[in-house]
């Protein structure tokens, strides 16, 4: 997935009214109408409909690998495992090509070594992503990007607009017998006694023709690529993710991480809630839509000050000065037009005749990406935050894999794998850097996870499992179903939007906020999730979608309390600083004995910001308060 | 209404595929699809760029739904 041009996104200093940052009464009454209609209902219902487990029909797959979803990364696993010879079902709960993030994505910006500097994109990323970033799987993006665009470019791509890749992407598949088993809701994977995992479960959720059938799946290794999420806010089209892979992976043990950590899309204040307004210009570009130069050391596509917004004006971002200023957070600063549209040009013009751009049949109609030239048009309304709250940085967050392969294998969960958006890999760190690393990120991702995924499902047995290993899942995924008087999907989602989408809650971090927050949250996982009734197939689906939305806001509740500093697009009023010394690390989040529980994990010392650079040269972005604290706490770095 | 009408369906089903959400299912009486989730709708227009007779209509505009309704 790939952010829209900057100039769309939630303008932090667009000089408007400092009080309420120019959304009206009316605006806000819409925004927070969510809250009026949570508590305006009802919210225990008699299920009228229930069916038992033991009743429903089962269909059963049988794989070596089995890959789940169909974005950048379960595309390129599925068909890197099939091709070192395994036998590879695709699983999904959309339908190929359209699913998730992925058919929003325009552009990639791949390294292309003739022209690029290796050291200056590292160098730019580190300081970008506030050292808090992966820096192999940095050099492994450089390495295979310019692989990767080869590849979309040789399966034609590159000759349609990113919804269309549908058809290509189903075509690429079945021409590498990667057999396809979609709108399936995966909900839990299933293990050996040892833990090694051998399968899944899951369930077809579309009842219009036949009832909702339980799905077996066994196979000898499972890839996630479940991409990211969030809690269905308005206004951003990612509502089918709601973490069904982390969720999945922390259930048999994984360990999760980056989960306090934001990406931050605004959306418009006149219709709010129409995804499809904010991303017009995305679906206008056919072709390979490259980004140029190297990323902004200090721009950053997505700045803790775009979730601020109009809340946090003058206070992060409020320094760092000159060109690229991060608080416009635009490539070469300066508004449309102006600086900006001048350094667009001369990175065109740098790039144009030296790389893959001048192809004579390749097509980039520059001319019908709007926001990148002159004629654009902007979405009714004025930028406005928050639809994406519950969203992780890209590849920043989700299941966690460190070794020295970089294999994309959950640690800790033999036959697990992970990839792109579902991926902790920290490629990018605390903070979006710009714009191009998404998709191809996740392509390079799925297919580093589909052969090592394929490596290890040739050299393993057969996982023995039992059936009632099996039931066990289908019964916990089937429960929704069967329980007769209870809370429908719908009202636990809203009451989790009302709870987790305030911006003093997620962005505006606070202890006791946070505490409050957790106690409703725990709440409902605790007495209203095991009471959630489902209707339908339909209603199961968003029985599980709830589940999976209130454990990732558990997740980030309590990650927030754990880092105590603030860093990237974390940032809690008591520490509003970084700690170098006790927080260059990464916060891993596990199952144990039933809990969850933190902990850290430090990143190799050379890959933090060097000694000799002083603290506003590391961290040029100033959080509101910071320098106030460190005035007042001087020993705060050598604690 | 986010997604408000279906008109002139032919029966293809590409809508209901293309819907991340399970917004719309295909009615196996008429054959053709139905509008049956809407809470569910987050405007991202899907269905319309697929459908290859431009038998829907959407609006941007979404009021919000009741969080349940009685069964």
């Amino acid at each position: 997935m790939t952010d829209k041009p900057s100039d769309d996104k939630l303008a932090a200093d667009s000089g408007q009214d400092s009080s309420t940052g120019g959304i009206t009464r009316r605006d806000l009454l819409y925004l927070g109408g969510l809250t009026a209609g949570a508590l305006a209902v009802p919210t225990v219902l008699k299920n009228l409909n229930p069916t038992s487990a033991t009743t429903a029909q089962r269909d059963r797959y049988d794989a070596d690998v089995l890959v789940v979803g169909s974005g950048f990364a379960g595309v390129f696993a599925a068909v890197e495992a099939a091709k070192m010879g395994q036998r590879v079902v695709l699983v999904d709960k959309g339908t190929v090509g359209w699913s998730g993030m992925t058919p929003w994505a325009s552009d990639s910006r791949p390294f292309d070594p003739e022209l690029y500097d290796r050291k200056e994109w590292l160098d730019n990323l580190s300081t970008a992503t506030e050292w808090l970033y992966n820096r192999p799987w940095i050099e492994r993006f450089m390495d295979e990007s310019m692989d990767i665009f080869w590849t979309l470019r040789g399966w034609g791509t590159h000759d349609c607009r990113p919804f269309e890749r549908s058809t290509v992407f189903r075509r690429v598949l079945l021409e590498n017998n990667v057999e396809l088993v979609e709108r399936v809701m995966l909900t839990r994977l299933v293990q050996d006694d040892s833990g090694r995992v051998g399968g899944a479960v899951g369930f077809t959720f579309d009842d219009s023709s036949e009832p909702s059938k339980a799905v077996v799946f066994n196979a000898k290794a499972v890839i996630l690529a479940t991409g990211a999420g969030s809690y269905k806010a308005p206004g951003f089209p990612i509502w089918s993710l709601t973490f069904d892979g982390d969720a999945m992976a922390y259930d048999a043990g994984a360990y999760i991480t980056g989960k306090e950590f934001h990406d931050t899309h605004g959306t418009r204040s006149t219709y709010p809630a129409a995804s499809y307004n904010n991303w017009t210009w995305a679906q206008a570009v056919r072709g390979a839509y490259i980004m140029v130069g190297p990323p902004n050391p200090q721009a950053g596509g997505l700045t803790l000050q775009r979730a601020l917004g109009v809340h946090a004006r003058g206070g992060v971002n409020a320094r760092g000065g000159g060109q690229g200023a991060p608080g416009a957070g635009r490539p070469g600063g300066g508004g449309p037009g102006g600086a900006r549209a001048e350094s667009i040009a001369k990175n065109r013009a740098m790039y144009e005749g030296r790389g893959f751009l001048k192809l004579p049949d390749l097509t980039i109609d520059w001319g019908d990406v709007p926001g990148q030239d002159d004629g654009h048009e902007p979405p009714p309304g004025h930028a406005v935050g928050g639809a994406t709250f519950g969203m992780g940085v890209h590849k920043g967050e989700g299941v966690f894999s460190h070794n020295d392969d970089y294999s994309c294998q959950a640690d800790g969960v033999e036959g697990l794998y992970a990839a792109g958006d579902a991926l902790g890999s920290m490629m990018v760190g605390t903070a979006y850097p710009g714009r191009g690393f998404s998709s191809y990120g996740s392509a390079i991702q799925g297919r580093r996870a589909g052969r090592f995924a394929a490596e290890y499902a040739s050299n393993v047995a057969e996982p023995q499992i039992s059936s009632s290993a099996f039931d066990a899942k289908i019964a916990e995924t089937w429960a929704p179903r069967e329980v007769e008087r209870g809370y429908t999907p719908a009202w636990v989602i809203r009451t989790l939007q009302n709870t987790m989408s305030p911006i003093h809650v997620l962005y505006i971090k606070s202890q006791r906020r946070l505490d409050g927050a957790l106690a409703s949250i725990e709440y409902l996982r605790e007495h209203v999730v095991p009471k959630m009734i489902a209707r339908d197939g339909h209603e199961l689906r968003i029985a599980h979608e709830a589940a999976n939305m209130l454990l990732n806001a558990e997740m980030k509740l309590r990650a927030g309390m754990y880092r105590k500093e603030s860093r990237g697009t974390h940032f809690i009023e008591e520490y509003p600083a970084r700690d170098d010394r006790n927080w260059l690390c990464w916060v891993l989040q596990r199952k144990e004995n039933g809990r969850m529980v933190e902990s850290k994990y430090p990143l190799p010392a050379d890959w933090g910001p060097p000694q000799s650079l002083a603290y506003r040269e590391r961290y040029p972005r100033v959080f509101p308060g910071e320098d106030k604290f460190l005035r007042d706490n001087p020993d705060w770095m050598e604690t | 209404m986010p997604i408000k009408r279906i008109h002139g369906c032919i029966g293809c089903e590409n809508c209901v595929k293309a819907c991340p959400t399970d917004v719309i299912r295909m009615n196996p009486e008429t054959g053709q699809a139905t509008i049956a989730y809407v809470d569910e709708c987050q405007i991202c227009n899907f269905c319309l760029l697929s459908c290859p007779v431009d038998a829907i209509t959407i609006t941007p505009d979404k009021p919000l739904e009741p969080s349940v309704s009685w069964g």
